[in-house]
C-alpha cells in the first residue's frame, strides 16, 4: 500500500503536464509513463482509489487511471 | 610506481600543423606555428634551463636563464618567448650561455636561503637544481647583502604556506592564479628590488580572494609556495594515478606517498577532465579519509536504541542477509530493496544493483541521482535517445556563446570553471540565467552579456521564450532539422512554440524578465557559430526538472547547436559518479546502459549470464519506498554512501521512512545521520581504497587505483557479493576487472572498455565499442542514438508550491566553493575554516522589512518544518527569494523543502519552497550542532 494523496498528486501532476494534448494521445501518454516509471503495486493501488471513486483526480488523469485498470486486472 | 614527474616543455602547445622546421643543437624539428624554442627543444630532449616558464603558463621572459644563441641574431633571446620561425638554427649550449646563466643563478642564489643551495631544504627547488646542473656552488656576491631573507612566512591558509624569503618573484605563481584559475588574487606588489608576491590587495592569504585551488603552490619554482603536507612530512617518493571523489567533473590526481602515508594530491597534466588543474576540495580536502570518525569495523545492533556492537564481517554478513531474507519470507519478495551511491566506483554501483536485481529478487533499486540528475537521464534519453551530456569539457574552448542556467560553476565544478573563464576571456559571450546574481554574472575580466534573474520555478517559461524567438524570428537552422530532426515532431514543436502565449512578451509575467532582454539573449545564442548550454541542479530539481531539460534539447536541435566541439547540452553533474551510477542501472525502471527492465532482449542478456530471472516490471523509486515504508510494505533496506536523512528533502518524512524499516543497513564511511536509524552497519572505503572507476560528467571513465589496502578489510564491491551470496544468491568476484568485464559483456556502450584499455590509454569516454574504439569525446555527431532528434512540446505549468501571504518567500538552496554535497567529508578537514556554518541570504528589502540585521539568527518556516539559520543580507539574492547551502546537518535546509517533485522523475523541488523569515531567540543549527554528534571537527 502506498501512500494515497502522494499518488494522486503524482499522476495528476503527469496528466497537468500532458494536457495540451489532444485528450486518447494524452491519455496514451499517461498510461505509458505509469507503465514504465511505475511499480506495478502503486498501479494497483491507483485503480483501487479510482474503484472508491477517485474523487481527487483530474479528469485526464482518470481516464490514465481506466486504462492502467485493465493491466492491473489482467 | 616511483615518483612520476610529469614532462614540461616550459610553454603551452600550440594548435596546428607542424610545419615550421628548425634546427636545435644540430637536431631538426618540426613544430606548429607559434611554437616557442624552448618548447621545440624540449620536444627533442634539449632541455633549456628556466625559473619563470612552465607549460601551464604563457611565457613570461623574465628569468633570463632560458637564453639561447640564434644564427643571425644578435645577443641571446629568451627562449621561453621567442616563436619558431623556418629554419631557424638554434644552440642552447655554449659556453657565452652557461657564463650568462651561472651569473645570473648566482644573482639569485645570493637573496635565496643558503640551505636551499647546501641541500638542506625540505622540499623541491628548481633554483637547486638549476644551481646544480650549471654547476654553481657558491656566490661570489655573498649573502651579506641586502635580501629578504627575513622576510614573514604567511601561513594563515590551512593548507600551504607562503615563505617570502625563497620566492624569487618569478611570477609563476601570479600567473597561474590568472591564467589557470581565473581568479586574479595574486599580484606582484613593488618596484624592483621591493617588488613582492601579495594576496589581493597586501592581505594575508586567507584574508585574500585566493580559493585554494593549489595552482600557485603547484607553480611555484621554489619552496615559496609549499603544502604544509610536504614541509611536515617531507617530499614524497612516489605516484599512484588515481581520480577525485569530489564533483563531477573527476579530476584526474597523482596521489604522492612517502612510504605508505599521502603526502599530496597533485592534479595530474595528462589526466583528460583536468588537464593539470584543481580545486581546494580535490587538491587539500582529503584528510577525511583518515578523520578519526571513520568507522572501520562492521557493526550490528538489535534496536535502533541499543548501542552498536562492532562485529566481524562474517558475523554481520550473516546477521544482515538473514534480517532480509526473513522479512522476504514474511512480507514478500517487494519488501526490501537499495540504493546506490554516486559516490561509489561503476563497479560498486553495478555490484549492488546485480545484488538487488538477482538477489533480492525485485527492482526495488535507485540511486541518490534520483534527487539531482534524474530528469537529465529522462529529458534526454526522450529527445536525444541516450541519458548523458553531449561533449567533452575542452569542448567549450570553441563555444562562441554559452548558455548557463541554474548553475554555479565557480562554486560546483570549479576546475570546469576555469576552463569556462579562460573562453570568456577569449571573448565567448556569457547569458546566465539564474536567480542568484553568481560569481561568474560580473568577476574579473568577466561580464555576462545578459543575466536573466528569473524567478525561481520558470525556467520552462523562459526556454518556451528563447524557442518562440528561434521559431518566429526565423533563427530555425533549417538544414541541420530537416537532415537531423524527425520531420513530424519538429512541426508540431514549431507550431506549439510559435504560440502568443510563449512570447517573451507574455512570459514576462511569468519570470519576471523583460521580455527585450529575452529576445536579445535568444538571439545571441541562436546566431552564434557555436552556442553550447551548461546546467546544473537549479534546471533539473523543479516540478518541471524533466520538462525543462526537454526544452533545451529541443532549443539545441532549433538551432543545430549539436554534434560538434563548442555547442551541445551540458549537464554539470553533482558527484563523481553520478554519470556511472546511471549508467550501471541504478534506477528501477532500467538495466546497465538505460535499457528498459520490460525489454525482454536486455533482460535475457543478463539472467543468460547471471543465471537467475529478472522482474520485468519497474521497482520503487526512492521517495516511493519511504511511502511503502511508512505504510508498512517496505521493510529492509541497503543504502550505500548516501545520508538521505539529511540530503533528502522533507527530512520529517525520511526520518519517519527509516524509522518505520524493521531492518536499514548503512555502508558508509561515517555514522551518518541516516545510521541512526540502522541495525547494521558496514564499514565503507575511501577513494583512496578504491580499486575501479568512476565516471564523470563528460562520460569519461577514469581509474580510481587504491593508494592502500581497504582499511576496513573488506572492499565494498565483495560486500555486497558476500551478503547477495548469504542470502542465497552466489556472487563472486576476485578483483574490480571482472566487474568491468562484466559491465563490457553485457553493456553495448561499455563494450570497449576494460582496466587493462584504460591503464593504457588513460581514459576513454563511452560509447565505447567496436563502432567507437577510442570513445566518443563528442555525442550525435552523424546522427542522434534514437536516430532522428525529437521535439517534445514543453507547456509551462507553475509548480503547487506557491507564496502566500504566511510563506511570502521563495527559499532556493545551493553549494559553497569550499564544501561538498552534505559536508559528510568536507566538514571532516579544516575546509571548515572556510564555511563554519550555513548561512540564510536575504535581500536587505525583505531584510529591513522584517528587522534583520546582518548576523542576526533568523527562523525559516515552511509549511513542512522550521529551522534556525543565521542571516547574511545580500543582493544576490531579488527581492523575495532567499537562498541556503546545506552543508550542516545542523541547519536543516531539508527540514522545510517539501515533497513537490519533477512530474516525469520524482527528482524533488529543492529549488523553490515557500517560507517565511523572522528574526527569533533561538539558536542558529550549526551552533546547536556543535553539540551534535553529527557535525564533526577537523
Amino acid at each position: 500500500m502506498t501512500d494515497t494523496a502522494t499518488l494522486v498528486r503524482m499522476v495528476n501532476q503527469i496528466a497537468a503536464n500532458m494536457a495540451h494534448l489532444p485528450h486518447d494521445q494524452a491519455v496514451a501518454q499517461i498510461v505509458t509513463h505509469l507503465r514504465s516509471f511505475w511499480a506495478p503495486v502503486m498501479r494497483a493501488d491507483l485503480v483501487t482509489y479510482l474503484d472508491d471513486g477517485g474523487l481527487d483526480l483530474t479528469p485526464l488523469a482518470a481516464s490514465a487511471a481506466e486504462q492502467v485498470r485493465a493491466d492491473v486486472e489482467h | 610506481m616511483t615518483l612520476l614527474r610529469e614532462p614540461d616543455y616550459g610553454t603551452p602547445a600550440r594548435g596546428g600543423e607542424a610545419d615550421v622546421q628548425v634546427e636545435i643543437d644540430g637536431i631538426t624539428v618540426a613544430v606548429s606555428a607559434g611554437t616557442s624554442v624552448m618548447r621545440a627543444a624540449a620536444t627533442v630532449g634539449v632541455e633549456v634551463p628556466r625559473l619563470c616558464a612552465t607549460d601551464s603558463l604563457e611565457p613570461f621572459g623574465s628569468c633570463r636563464l632560458c637564453i639561447v644563441e640564434i644564427d643571425g641574431r644578435k645577443g641571446t633571446p629568451a627562449s621561453c618567448s621567442t616563436p619558431c620561425t623556418p629554419g631557424m638554427t638554434i644552440t642552447t649550449d655554449s659556453p657565452r650561455l652557461l657564463r650568462l646563466r651561472r651569473g645570473v643563478t648566482e644573482l639569485y642564489l645570493s637573496d635565496h636561503p643558503r640551505d636551499c643551495l647546501t641541500g638542506e631544504a625540505h622540499g623541491e627547488c628548481e633554483l637547486h637544481d638549476l644551481a646544480e646542473t650549471l654547476g654553481v656552488h657558491d656566490v661570489r656576491y655573498g649573502y651579506e647583502g641586502k635580501n629578504h631573507l627575513d622576510a614573514a612566512k604567511d601561513e594563515t591558509n590551512p593548507y600551504f604556506t607562503f615563505d617570502a624569503a625563497e620566492c624569487i618573484a618569478c611570477s609563476r605563481c601570479v600567473r597561474a592564479c590568472d591564467e589557470v584559475q581565473g581568479t586574479f588574487a595574486l599580484t606582484i606588489a613593488g618596484r624592483g628590488f621591493s617588488s613582492k608576491v601579495s594576496a589581493s590587495a597586501g592581505e594575508t592569504f586567507m584574508q585574500s580572494e585566493c580559493v585554494s585551488c593549489g595552482a600557485c603552490v603547484q607553480a611555484c619554482p621554489t619552496s615559496a609556495l609549499a603544502e604544509k603536507t610536504v614541509i611536515a612530512l617531507g617530499a614524497p617518493e612516489r605516484t599512484v594515478l588515481t581520480t577525485c571523489a569530489y564533483c563531477g567533473v573527476g579530476c584526474s590526481f597523482k596521489a604522492e606517498l612517502r612510504g605508505d602515508e599521502v603526502v599530496r594530491m597533485v592534479p595530474y597534466k595528462a589526466g583528460g577532465a583536468n588537464e593539470g588543474h584543481s580545486c581546494v576540495k580535490g587538491r587539500f580536502a582529503w584528510g577525511y579519509t583518515s578523520h578519526r570518525d571513520r568507522q572501520l569495523s562492521p557493526m550490528v545492533r538489535e534496536s535502533i536504541t541499543d548501542p552498536w556492537r562492532a562485529v566481524s564481517w562474517d558475523e554481520a554478513i550473516r546477521y544482515a542477509a538473514s534480517g532480509l531474507v526473513a522479512i522476504q519470507a514474511e512480507h514478500g519478495v517487494g519488501s526490501i530493496g537499495g540504493i546506490t551511491s554516486s559516490r561509489c566506483t561503476n563497479e560498486e554501483v553495478f555490484v549492488v544493483q546485480k545484488m538487488i536485481r538477482a538477489g533480492f529478487g525485485n527492482n526495488n533499486v535507485d540511486t541518490c541521482a534520483r534527487v539531482c540528475h534524474s530528469p537529465t537521464g529522462y529529458g534526454l534519453k526522450q529527445t536525444f535517445g541516450t541519458s548523458a551530456g553531449t561533449q567533452e569539457f575542452r569542448s567549450v574552448e570553441k563555444s562562441d556563446v554559452i548558455l548557463l542556467i541554474g548553475a554555479n560553476p565557480t562554486d560546483g565544478h570549479p576546475v570546469f570553471a576555469s576552463r569556462m573563464k579562460q573562453r570568456l576571456r577569449q571573448g565567448a559571450a556569457l547569458v546566465v540565467i539564474d536567480p542568484r546574481r553568481i560569481d561568474l554574472v560580473r568577476s574579473p575580466h568577466i561580464e555576462a552579456a545578459h543575466h536573466l534573474q528569473l524567478h525561481p520555478g520558470t525556467n520552462v517559461a523562459i526556454v518556451n521564450a528563447f524557442g518562440h524567438v528561434v521559431v518566429t524570428e526565423g533563427l530555425v537552422d533549417r538544414a541541420f532539422v530537416e537532415q537531423r530532426c524527425e520531420v513530424d515532431s519538429f512541426a508540431q514543436w514549431e507550431r506549439f512554440i510559435a504560440r502568443p502565449e510563449n512570447s517573451p512578451e507574455a512570459m514576462e509575467q511569468i519570470t519576471g524578465v523583460p521580455a527585450a532582454q529575452v529576445r536579445a539573449a535568444a538571439r545571441l545564442y541562436a546566431t552564434a557559430p557555436n552556442a553550447a548550454i551548461y546546467y546544473g541542479l537549479g534546471v533539473t530539481e523543479h516540478s518541471q526538472g524533466s520538462t525543462m531539460v526537454m526544452g533545451m534539447a529541443n532549443l539545441a536541435m532549433a538551432t543545430g547547436n549539436i554534434g560538434r566541439e563548442g555547442v551541445g547540452i551540458n549537464p554539470m553533474r553533482g558527484q563523481n559518479n553520478v554519470q556511472g551510477s546511471c549508467d550501471m542501472g541504478s534506477f528501477p525502471h532500467e538495466l546497465p546502459g538505460y535499457r528498459s527492465v520490460g525489454d525482454d532482449t536486455a533482460r535475457q542478456v543478463f539472467e543468460e549470464l547471471w543465471k537467475h530471472p529478472l522482474d520485468p516490471e519497474p521497482g520503487l523509486r526512492i521517495p516511493n519506498m519511504f511511502d511503502v515504508a511508512i505504510a508498512g510494505t517496505y521493510r529492509g533496506m541497503f543504502i550505500q554512501g548516501e545520508d538521505i536523512a539529511q540530503s533528502d528533502p522533507n527530512v520529517k518524512h525520511v526520518k519517519a521512512a527509516l524509522a518505520s524499516l524493521e531492518l536499514l543497513i548503512v555502508q558508509d564511511l561515517f555514522l551518518n545521520e541516516t545510521a541512526a536509524f540502522a541495525r547494521v552497519f558496514l564499514p565503507g572505503t575511501s577513494f583512496l581504497e578504491k580499486d575501479g572507476t568512476f565516471t564523470n560528467a563528460e562520460r569519461r571513465i577514469n581509474r580510481v587505483r587504491p593508494v592502500m589496502a581497504p582499511r576496513s578489510g573488506r572492499h565494498e564491491w565483495q560486500v555486497a557479493s558476500e551478503l547477495a551470496t548469504a542470502m542465497g544468491y552466489p556472487m563472486h568476484y576476485d578483483d574490480g576487472s571482472q566487474i568491468m568485464d562484466e559491465i563490457a559483456a553485457t553493456t553495448p556502450t561499455f563494450s570497449g572498455v576494460s582496466f587493462a584499455k584504460l591503464d593504457s590509454v588513460g581514459s576513454l569516454q563511452w560509447p565505447c565499442n567496436d563502432s567507437a574504439p577510442d570513445g566518443t569525446p563528442t555525442m550525435h555527431a552523424d546522427g542522434f542514438v534514437r536516430g532522428k532528434g525529437h521535439f517534445v512540446d514543453t507547456p509551462f505549468v507553475a509548480t503547487d508550491e506557491r507564496t502566500s501571504r504566511r510563506y511570502p518567500l521563495i527559499l532556493t538552496t545551493g553549494r559553497i566553493l569550499s564544501q561538498y554535497n552534505v559536508g559528510a567529508q568536507t566538514r571532516r578537514t579544516a575546509n571548515v575554516q572556510w564555511h563554519g556554518e550555513d548561512l540564510l541570504e536575504i535581500h536587505p528589502h525583505d531584510a529591513e522589512e522584517r528587522g534583520i540585521v546582518d548576523g542576526a539568527v533568523v527562523s525559516i518556516t515552511s509549511r513542512v518544518g522550521e529551522t534556525v539559520l543565521r542571516a547574511r543580507i545580500a543582493d544576490r539574492m531579488p527581492q523575495g527569494v532567499v537562498y541556503t547551502t546545506f552543508h550542516y546537518p545542523g541547519s536543516g535546509a531539508n527540514i522545510v523543502t517539501t515533497d513537490y517533485s519533477d512530474w516525469a522523475t520524482n527528482c524533488p523541488e529543492y529549488k523553490v519552497t515557500a517560507v517565511q523569515v523572522a528574526p527569533t531567540s533561538q539558536h542558529p543549527g550549526d551552533v546547536r550542532a556543535l553539540h551534535d554528534p553529527g557535525v564533526v571537527q577537523p
